[in-house]
């Protein structure tokens, strides 16, 4: 299974990047063995999720940068957990998904600077345009996935 | 030279809090207050809005427990408009109760609590997480995230979703329960039982190694107040208030929730705003009580269940049932009883019934929905105009309930552990952890916003702060 998840406030502005990119792309996406799943923060029940994939895409904002700029990286699964754990980051996830449950899951991580996290519901222009262009490059990278890891067309 | 140690933020609780200790000039522990330092004002911003928007809005107070106050405020609505909610509505709305309370445990028990039952509660803080359990016990992370994430998903396949589901409305559910959806829960119910009953034997095994924390958690008689059905048994949807003494004999029974300012009054006090709601008829503070797992385990008289009735039995026959510590088994026996109870209306071919909301225009200017939430009894009472629109809201909070005992809790506990000013990590932990067993929930009573960082000041006599814990 190929894994989206999209997580941020989608009433902080351009926190919201990574909900709106994931709901966008399962309108768009109607296919077998894709799953998505948007949440405002990421916590340890997602292992379980994530465990039976073979690959998570994590889309989430920053916080820095110049608004508009995309990031994006292959994720290397670590366990760094701070006392506040109901905030957990995507390396730990995989992480855990791997020593939890023996998974082989690997990840990547798209990050989009944000311009704007105040009170809105709405994505400021830079990371509007930014948001179409993810959608672009992940609609056509879902048949990389499906190639790479073999999964069913 | 006397002391006090501050803890700032105290950890591992859902919300904002901190702890001040104060110390004699010998050392001794003095006085102590848990202090909830945040304000969320939902009581007074509802004003104005329609009284239908209530259960959607009010569900917003907190992302932990959204259902229980989805539960209370579709009640009090429902008693707005004076209308009788059809029984499968009534159990459709149980059964996302039931799976918000074995969730709402799950997370207490596995992800907050057991880092310290597991690992010890002089354990280094970087070790007390999930992920530090997962390490020593795999096991237990994962049957601990599977039991929440069934929890989740009834909720979801109920509501749409699992945070503030909107399904739960005045009048009932907006949506009858498909075949299709009852057979996936039925499927999930023998795992989440499995599971529950793992880790309440497990429980059961290690726990009289924390005999010195059982002494000293919040140890002493009290009343206990929740609801109960009318043969007296565990009841988390409906039912009537029940008080019993520290003995577990009853003082107040068949109280309808519409009384409940009969018998609760609430004070407030400066250091805090929580509120401190109290037993009328003692005054306050002496009439101290409290609510939740261990409250309802100790009142009623049976759970109603083939296996949570005989984890009560074997509960009440060993333990020291006036010592918070034991929220902690009380908690895990209701997940038993959750699944159970689950299982039983999924198994009601009524529930598959399309008949599952009244409607009614606003009938009666007042309406009280009582419930109770994994924390303990959930009250909304609210006052509409002739036009629906909300003029006055009362909430009382389950971890409200609980603000007196856990002051003195943390004085008890403190005073039993800190000795000659000396205080180390392992010992501060003690003192967080006695609030961590009331599982208390600050964003639904007062606080603003997420994170759970916790606070413990040690002050001198003259006020002066000698020791302070930051998380």
């Amino acid at each position: 299974m190929l894994l989206f998840v999209g997580y941020g406030n989608p009433l902080r502005g351009d926190d919201g990047l990574g909900p709106a990119v994931v709901h966008q792309l399962a309108q768009r996406v109607q296919r077998a063995g894709v799953q998505f799943v948007t949440c405002h923060q990421l916590t340890p029940e997602l292992v379980e999720t994530i465990s039976q994939s073979c690959h998570v895409v994590f889309i989430d904002a920053f916080v820095g940068g110049c608004p508009g700029e995309i990031w994006c990286n292959s994720i290397e699964p670590s366990m760094s957990p701070g006392a506040l754990n109901h905030y957990v980051s995507p390396a730990m996830l995989l992480a855990a998904a791997r020593s939890w449950y023996g998974a082989k899951t690997t990840g990547t991580l798209i990050t989009i600077s944000g311009a704007s996290f105040g009170f809105s519901e709405q994505l400021s222009s830079p990371v509007e345009a930014a948001l179409r262009q993810v959608l672009e490059w992940l609609e056509q990278g879902i048949d990389y996935y499906f190639r790479v890891y073999g999964l069913a067309a | 030279m006397s002391q006090r140690i501050v803890i700032d933020p105290v950890t591992r609780i859902e919300g904002h809090a901190k702890i001040t200790i104060q110390l004699s000039d010998g050392g001794e522990v003095e006085d102590a207050h848990l202090h909830i330092t945040q304000i969320r004002g939902f009581e007074k911003f509802v004003e104005g809005r329609p009284f239908h928007e209530m259960p959607s809005l009010m569900a917003r107070i907190c992302g932990i427990c959204p259902v229980s106050h989805l539960m209370a405020s579709a009640k009090a609505c429902d008693a707005l408009m004076a209308v009788r909610v059809p029984r499968t509505g009534t159990n459709l709305r149980r059964l996302m109760n039931l799976a918000q309370i074995a969730q709402s445990h799950a997370l207490s028990f596995f992800y907050l609590s057991a880092p310290d039952l597991l690992l010890g509660m002089d354990a280094p803080p970087i070790k007390r997480n999930l992920f530090g359990i997962a390490e020593a016990n795999p096991q237990m992370a994962r049957d601990g995230v599977r039991i929440r994430s069934i929890g989740q998903q009834i909720i979801e396949m109920l509501g749409g979703k699992r945070i503030h589901p909107a399904w739960v409305v005045p009048g009932g559910v907006n949506e009858p329960l498909t075949a299709e959806k009852r057979d996936k829960m039925l499927a999930m119910m023998p795992e989440g039982l499995e599971l529950a009953l793992r880790w309440l034997d497990w429980f059961k095994g290690i726990h009289e190694q924390f005999h010195e924390e059982i002494a000293t958690f919040a140890s002493f008689p009290t009343m206990f107040m929740g609801l109960v059905d009318k043969q007296g048994n565990l009841e988390m949807y409906d039912g009537y208030l029940r008080f019993v003494d520290a003995d577990g004999k009853i003082v107040v029974d068949d109280v309808p929730p519409e009384e409940y300012a009969t018998y609760i009054g609430e004070a407030v006090e400066p250091y805090s705003y929580l509120k401190s709601p109290y037993y009328k008829p003692l005054g306050y503070p002496g009439g101290l009580y409290r609510v939740g797992p261990l409250a309802r385990l100790n009142l009623v008289n049976a759970c109603g269940t083939p296996l949570a009735n005989r984890e009560l039995t074997q509960f009440r026959a060993r333990a020291n049932t006036r010592s918070s510590f034991y929220f902690h088994i009380a908690r895990l026996i209701e997940i038993v009883y959750s699944f159970e109870k689950m299982q039983q209306l999924l198994d009601d071919p009524e529930i598959l019934s399309k008949q599952v909301r009244a409607y009614a225009a606003p009938n009666s200017l007042e309406g009280i929905g009582v419930s109770e939430a994994p924390r303990g009894t959930l009250i909304h009472h609210y006052k509409i105009n002739e036009s629906g629109a909300m003029v006055h809201a009362n909430l009382i909070i389950a971890t409200g309930h609980n603000n007196i005992a856990m002051n003195r809790g943390v004085m008890q506990v403190a005073r039993h552990f800190i000795k000659d000013g000396q205080v180390n990590d392992g010992i501060l932990n003690r003192v967080e952890a006695v609030i961590r067993a009331y599982d208390p929930c600050l964003s639904c009573s007062t606080h603003a916003i997420g994170h759970m960082p916790l606070l413990i000041e040690v002050v001198d006599p003259k006020g002066a702060v000698v020791a302070e814990v930051k998380r």
